[in-house]
């Protein structure tokens, strides 16, 4: 079972179909293909950076007590430029830990689909799935957190060449409203 | 190497030169087969409990990028494998499975044509300078195994 531990921060998707998914996406061409980076969307991503993670102790619980540690992460592509592999170290004061992105990009529907891995767990969570709009990229499933069910949401924000973020957000309220609930900050290694 | 575990697939990483032989039709009692040329780099993830290897594919009937994706179980210290080709990207179902005396034998569920079937991937010949995997298919639950794809790798690099 993904999930069993207290220290398992995204858990397996239950009973969410991808047309679900998909359903609260702006249709494909909504702002016109332009704005659309498709395939390259994650390309300002590779490379190796610093990360400071800041991570809310408790979720949807109106809480406001945040725990702050670094990490570090390394993005490489695949697949000719339609996919990449992330491999994160995470120094969580719980207990540092492995993790692994996949990020796969589907040239049928212009989406990409975002997997977590992580090593304390077992398999590879069904995706959040989306894309960018210019230089954010938002990416959804529907998950559960505590017995209830979620809506998840991964941002991604190209922020220039040495700076990047991504952030996860819960919705108990199909989408309505958003808590935010861990925030990684990347700062690019290695530039000079 | 170890039996499994740990760094199991750290004989991959580095950069290979692949040589396909794949059978035109599975399951069919088809015994003709292609080969075509590709290229493959690996490397480790998650501190060697993962990995994953980067494939060019010149397939006759279209070159293609493919990839897989490996994460060891941290408790059991099995393998699962997940295959993903570029032109349908979703995750398809993985095998699992170990090492043992050299030989790493992965085995999972799958579907052909709508026809549940029994999938084994086997890595053997693993050496510095060489490896192979092949595929197998067999009609589920009946264990008639027949072979339809084998990659003989060639390492390029000097790892």
């Amino acid at each position: 079972m993904i999930g069993a531990g207290p220290g398992i921060d995204r858990r397996s998707l239950l009973g969410a179909s991808a047309a679900a998914s998909l359903a609260l996406l702006a249709p494909v061409g909504a702002t016109g293909a332009t704005a659309r980076s498709g395939s390259r969307g994650f390309d300002f991503l590779i490379g190796r950076w610093r990360v400071k993670h800041r991570k809310l102790r408790m979720r949807l619980a109106d809480s406001s007590d945040w725990s702050e540690f670094s990490g570090k992460l390394e993005v490489r592509p695949i697949l000719s430029g339609l996919g990449n592999v992330d491999d994160n170290v995470v120094d969580d004061p719980h207990g540092p830990y492995r993790a692994s992105s996949l990020r796969v990009f589907d040239a049928k529907d212009g989406l990409w689909s975002v997997y977590w891995i992580d090593a304390r767990a077992e398999g590879i969570d069904k995706p959040v799935v989306g894309a960018f709009e210019g230089r954010t990229g938002r990416f959804y499933n529907d998950d559960e957190w505590d017995g209830r069910p979620v809506r998840v949401r991964f941002t991604y924000e190209n922020l220039g060449p040495v700076r990047a973020r991504w952030a996860q957000a819960f919705s108990p309220d199909s989408g309505r409203s958003w808590e935010t609930n861990w925030i990684m900050e990347f700062s690019r290694m290695g530039q000079n | 190497m170890g039996p499994g575990g740990l760094h199991a697939f750290a004989f991959q990483t580095g950069v290979w030169r692949a040589r396909h032989r794949k059978l035109k039709q599975r399951l069919s009692g088809c015994t003709d087969w292609m080969a075509f040329d590709g290229t493959c780099r690996a490397w480790e993830l998650l501190g060697g409990a993962g990995n994953v290897d980067d494939h060019w594919l010149d397939d006759p009937a279209g070159p293609y990028a493919a990839a897989t994706v490996r994460r060891m179980h941290p408790d059991t210290g099995l393998w699962s494998i997940w295959w993903i080709d570029s032109r349908f990207p979703d995750l398809g179902p993985p095998v699992h499975g170990a090492f043992a005396a050299g030989v790493g034998t992965f085995l999972g569920n799958d579907e052909l044509d709508g026809r549940p079937v029994d999938v084994r991937y086997i890595w053997s010949n693993i050496t510095a300078s060489t490896a192979r995997w092949e595929q197998a298919f067999s009609p589920a639950g009946r264990g008639s195994w027949e072979t339809n794809w084998i990659m003989d790798f060639t390492r390029t690099d000097d790892a």
